[in-house]
């Protein structure tokens, strides 16, 4: 058979170049996130900004993982963001002694994930038994119920803030986070749990009663997207150095919204494209003043006439498919017109 | 038998949708539930497969009670259906349809997944693998990496027929797999049918409209009316059952 053997050479040869690919290239990223603070290579206003693209890009994918995957619509994640933020900021300041805890930083930061996660776990358990317009509310009055209760804790400033002069956030951090976040969602989304999230979206009956353990995969998803808002969190606040619960209000999550709706609901990819585009263009248009924040509705506003399923919409990049289920997908269509079946036509 | 069922009822509100219904399904069998529009059939498929709770009675499955599971344990324990009108993952592919039904089958947890350890992989080589000889059956291999909503009717049937499949059912529920198909493709289809229970070895229970097929396929039929079994038995004696022929046709008639 030709066809075959003309695709499994393309096979081969793809699968060794694309190997050693996306590692480099993480590599070569990390070598230039460790090298610009190091030899001050750019201006630290850009590198600012680099970093909040990076913390941005978590908010983004773990949002994409609940609305963009599964297909529901929570609207308040910067709640979750919001107990990561002072989960860590707490670790570094309180608990963790001042001079190891730059060595300590991403215990604390998994600290605030996992604070974060638990609040999901709290919220999506009776939230699941609703659907759609319901989990929206139930996740804006927990974007509220956050931040009023962050506002009435006086030991963590209450309204006041709370000073983080720490400043642990930097570049190759951020960096390294993005590509723990990128990593983790792409294994968990091409897993047999991934392909459940994916049903749901479609159907969610169909996918229960094709085997898929709906409530599970859903409190999985949940959590997982709310653990990495919560390091997004912690990320943010040691770069900010004062939190205050006015920073995780819902104007916040709409930010993050618009971040994966332009991108593109489904795609990391999209996500990635998502939020430096909108985190750029919101610094570019400083000029503008408050103008500018008339803009991200106006924005989404827009793209959901011109564009709404974003600028990826559903598609992915190649390179942020597993190379495994790359060479697995490629293998299947290789296997084109196998035995006859027996439906006789 | 595989399936018993025992005095199921069911209620919504003022409406009685299923009423003292009983069936046994004798392993390896083809067995066909046919019925007016309304009858209920439908609905005991959806007390069988734990969307509906019945209000009383029971369903067993060689010999333990369904009644109570969540769909996905339905599934986990040896049930699997298709639907009347089709419900397949329509922006997936043809190929990521069969996979998802795999879910319980998977076998690795959500650690070793975010790890993708060599294990994980080898499971997901295996479970693609199963889907494609799968997908050759029904001879949709070719339209694997398709979205499913490509497909043309009749192949999205067969699609959901292969998922249902990949569950690795004990019981196969089909309901009405012949809707919207022409007296070709239904000759077809019931050839596929009787292939399916012999490849797999699984027993089927269907329903169906479409009277001449049901009649030719199956060993043995039961027949709803209002929610009530008013008949049961082999093709010949439903033929010429006087109270069949009135719930379908009304009085005086004989059926072909």
């Amino acid at each position: 058979m030709p066809t075959t053997e003309r695709g499994n050479k393309q096979v081969q040869t793809s699968r060794w170049t694309s190997r050693w690919a996306m590692p480099l290239l993480v590599a070569a990223g990390f070598a230039i996130a460790w090298a610009i603070p190091r030899y001050q290579l750019i201006n630290p206003y850009y590198e600012l900004i680099l970093m909040y693209v990076g913390i941005n890009i978590i908010l983004t994918v773990s949002l994409n993982l609940v609305n963009g995957y599964m297909g529901e619509f929570s609207v308040g994640h910067a709640g979750f963001m919001a107990v990561g933020a002072y989960v860590a900021s707490v670790l570094t300041m309180r608990v963790i002694p001042w001079d190891v805890a730059p060595y300590l930083y991403p215990l604390a930061l998994v600290g605030g994930g996992i604070g974060a996660g638990i609040v999901a776990l709290f919220v999506a358990i009776p939230s699941f038994r609703t659907r759609g317009d319901y989990l929206a509310l139930v996740t804006l009055a927990l974007n509220m119920i956050v931040k009023s209760v962050i506002e009435n804790i006086d030991a963590v400033g209450g309204p006041r803030g709370f000073l983080v002069f720490l400043r642990l956030t930097n570049l190759p951090w951020v960096y390294v986070w993005v590509v723990i976040t990128l990593w983790a969602i792409r294994n968990f989304i091409y897993s047999n749990a991934g392909r459940g999230v994916l049903a749901i979206r479609e159907d969610e009956v169909a996918a229960e009663l094709v085997g898929v353990r709906t409530r599970e995969v859903k409190l999985r998803a949940f959590i997982i997207s709310a653990f990495f808002a919560g390091v997004a969190g912690g990320l943010y606040a040691h770069l900010l150095q004062f939190i205050h619960p006015r920073n995780f209000d819902i104007l916040k999550s709409t930010e993050i919204l618009i971040m994966v709706y332009l991108g593109g609901i489904g795609s990391m990819t999209g996500s990635i494209l998502g939020a430096s585009i909108f985190t750029v263009l919101l610094e570019a248009l400083r000029f503008m003043g408050v103008w500018r924040m008339a803009l991200a509705p106006l924005l989404l506003v827009l793209l959901m006439i011109l564009r709404p399923t974003g600028i990826m919409g559903l598609k992915e990049w190649r390179g942020l498919v597993p190379l495994d289920e790359r060479w697995r997908l490629l293998k299947a269509a290789a296997r084109k017109g196998g035995q006859a079946g027996v439906a006789g036509n | 038998m595989l399936l018993e069922i025992s005095d199921l009822n069911l209620r919504f509100g003022g409406l009685h949708a299923v009423r003292d219904v009983r069936l046994q399904v004798p392993k390896g069998a083809l067995y066909g539930i046919i019925g007016p529009n309304g009858a209920g059939k439908t609905t005991v498929f959806n007390l069988i497969s734990g969307v509906y709770r019945p209000d009383s009675g029971d369903i067993r499955l060689e010999g333990q009670s369904l009644v109570g599971l969540l769909p996905s344990q339905v599934v986990a324990r040896g049930v699997a259906r298709t639907f009347q009108n089709i419900r397949l993952f329509k922006d997936l592919t043809v190929l990521d349809n069969v996979r998802i039904a795999h879910y319980k089958g998977a076998g690795y947890g959500l650690w070793p997944a975010f790890l993708r350890t060599p294990g994980v992989r080898r499971r997901e080589d295996a479970i693609t693998e199963q889907s494609m000889a799968l997908l050759e059956v029904f001879d949709l291999a070719d339209v694997a990496l398709e979205p499913a909503r490509s497909l043309s009717y009749g192949n999205q049937r067969k699609l959901e027929m292969a998922r249902a499949l990949a569950t690795s059912p004990k019981l196969l529920l089909l309901d009405e797999p012949a809707a919207g198909m022409n007296p070709a493709e239904v000759v077809q289809l019931a050839d596929l049918i009787q292939d399916l229970r012999q490849r797999f070895g699984v027993t089927i229970l269907l329903i169906e409209h479409q009277m001449k097929m049901v009649m030719s396929i199956c060993e043995r039929l039961t027949v709803l009316d209002f929610g009530q079994v008013i008949a049961e038995g082999p093709p010949e004696e439903i033929r010429n059952n006087p109270r069949v022929l009135e719930a379908y046709l009304g009085r005086g008639v004989t059926l072909a």
